[in-house]
């Protein structure tokens, strides 16, 4: 399994679990337009949860800029390459 | 050009997340939003010039990111961070980068979050009214902002009584640049002057018509010393306008009012009237929440005695 893959089930877990939806399923090119609830709040509490999954910080430009899990998985893959 | 819709567009194209709110604002309370935001907009883009969008859309995610993470961690631990002031004034107030995003951010939140436009009806309808009773045409009575940021609260007054002169004091440099700036580039400079200092200590040279305080009591330690020197820089009878965030985390906040009476205690033990209220929630407060972040305006009259 290549490793955006793999960012992307672990993703797909948070995503379940943040918007209460055990049927969510995401991609790359799931945006905030696509899932219900994905707003400013949602998203932080977004956001922390990946933190703390993934064991890493991001700042508030990063996560200001977001809006889909395609630059989302980028965004992991860069921080732990 | 329509610079509200160009802020609007810029949101929705690079921070599509944080858009939904502000459209939602401006589907709830359309006339209210158009009426602040529109002018807001214009002066922004007189002062920032073509790059206005992209400065305001910043500094508003900014805000937001900050304040909604602040209040999750507020939600866990119970209280707020307890920062002395002296170091919310390193982090904060004395640090450039950080207030201009926030200075910006502030800014937009006017007319981007419904519970602050419905402040704003009320400022419209309880408190501009009032700063009628008195003013001579063609005189120069003076409204002090104390803590005044962009000096937008102000701003409306003098917009809406052409005899009126503002004097804004502010501890933050940048916020007091950024002021200066806006009122030179919107035609407001020989009405407007903005001070760098201490809203808890600053003495006007004369006692003013009315006096503003929007947003600052929650960031100081000793909240009733600014009431105590708002209320002594204003002429008896003079009207003011306070508010105050409640049970609202932000990395600035060190003062946590839980309740409103609290607040209403604190103006009328500074020797002022309290002649309206008004307490509101943000759109998007969930029930399951154990703190509700509200924003609370207090329209008061300095005492002419003990009673009254
Ligand atoms: C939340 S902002 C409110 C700005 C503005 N009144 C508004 O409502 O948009 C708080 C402002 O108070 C200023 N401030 C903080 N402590 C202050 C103090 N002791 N004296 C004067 N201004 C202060 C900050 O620099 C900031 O501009």
């Amino acid at each position: 399994m290549s490793n955006r893959e793999e960012i992307r089930k672990r993703l797909q877990a948070i995503f379940q679990e943040v918007f209460d939806d055990d049927e969510l399923e995401i991609d790359d090119a799931t945006s905030a337009d696509d899932v219900d609830d994905w707003d400013s709040i949602m998203h932080i509490t977004l956001m922390v949860a990946v933190e703390k999954e993934f064991g890493m910080q991001f700042n508030a430009e990063e996560i200001g800029k977001l809006s889909g899990v395609g630059g989302l998985i980028d965004l992991i893959e860069q921080r732990a390459g | 050009m329509d610079h509200l819709q160009v802020f609007l567009d810029h949101l929705r194209e690079h921070h599509a997340v944080f858009y939904g709110a502000v459209a939602a604002t401006a589907e709830a309370m359309p006339g209210t939003f158009r009426r602040v935001g529109a002018p807001m907009a214009d002066w922004a883009h007189a002062c920032l010039g073509d790059d206005f969008a992209r400065v305001l859309a910043e500094g508003y995610v900014h805000l937001v990111i900050e304040a909604n993470q602040a209040q999750m961690r507020y939600e866990k631990r119970g209280s707020y961070e307890h920062r002395s002031y002296a170091e919310v004034y390193e982090a904060a107030y004395g640090n450039e980068a950080f207030m201009t995003k926030y200075h910006w951010g502030l800014y937009v939140a006017m007319f981007a979050w419904v519970h602050h436009l419905r402040l704003f009806s009320f400022y419209e309808r309880e408190f501009l009214p009032r700063l009628g009773e008195g003013l001579t045409e063609g005189g120069r009575e003076v409204v002090a902002d104390l803590g005044s940021g962009s000096g937008i609260w102000s701003r409306f007054a003098l917009d809406a009584h052409p005899g009126l002169a503002c004097v804004g004091v502010d501890i933050s440099p940048t916020s007091v640049d950024e002021a200066r700036r806006m009122a030179a580039s919107t035609g407001f400079a020989a009405r407007s002057e903005f001070v760098l200092g201490d809203a808890t200590a600053h003495r006007l040279v004369e006692p003013a018509h009315a006096a503003i305080s929007s947003f600052l009591l929650e960031h100081l330690e000793r909240p009733e010393a600014l009431l105590d020197n708002l209320a002594a820089n204003l002429a008896q009878g003079g009207y003011a306008w306070i508010t105050a965030a409640l049970t609202a985390a932000e990395i600035d906040h060190i003062t946590e009012f839980r309740r409103e009476s609290e607040i209403v205690r604190l103006v009328e033990d500074a020797g002022l009237r309290v002649i309206a209220t008004l307490s509101e929630t943000p759109r998007a407060a969930r029930s399951k929440l154990r703190f509700v972040p509200r924003s609370m305006a207090v329209v008061a009259q300095k005492r002419r005695n003990d009673i009254w």
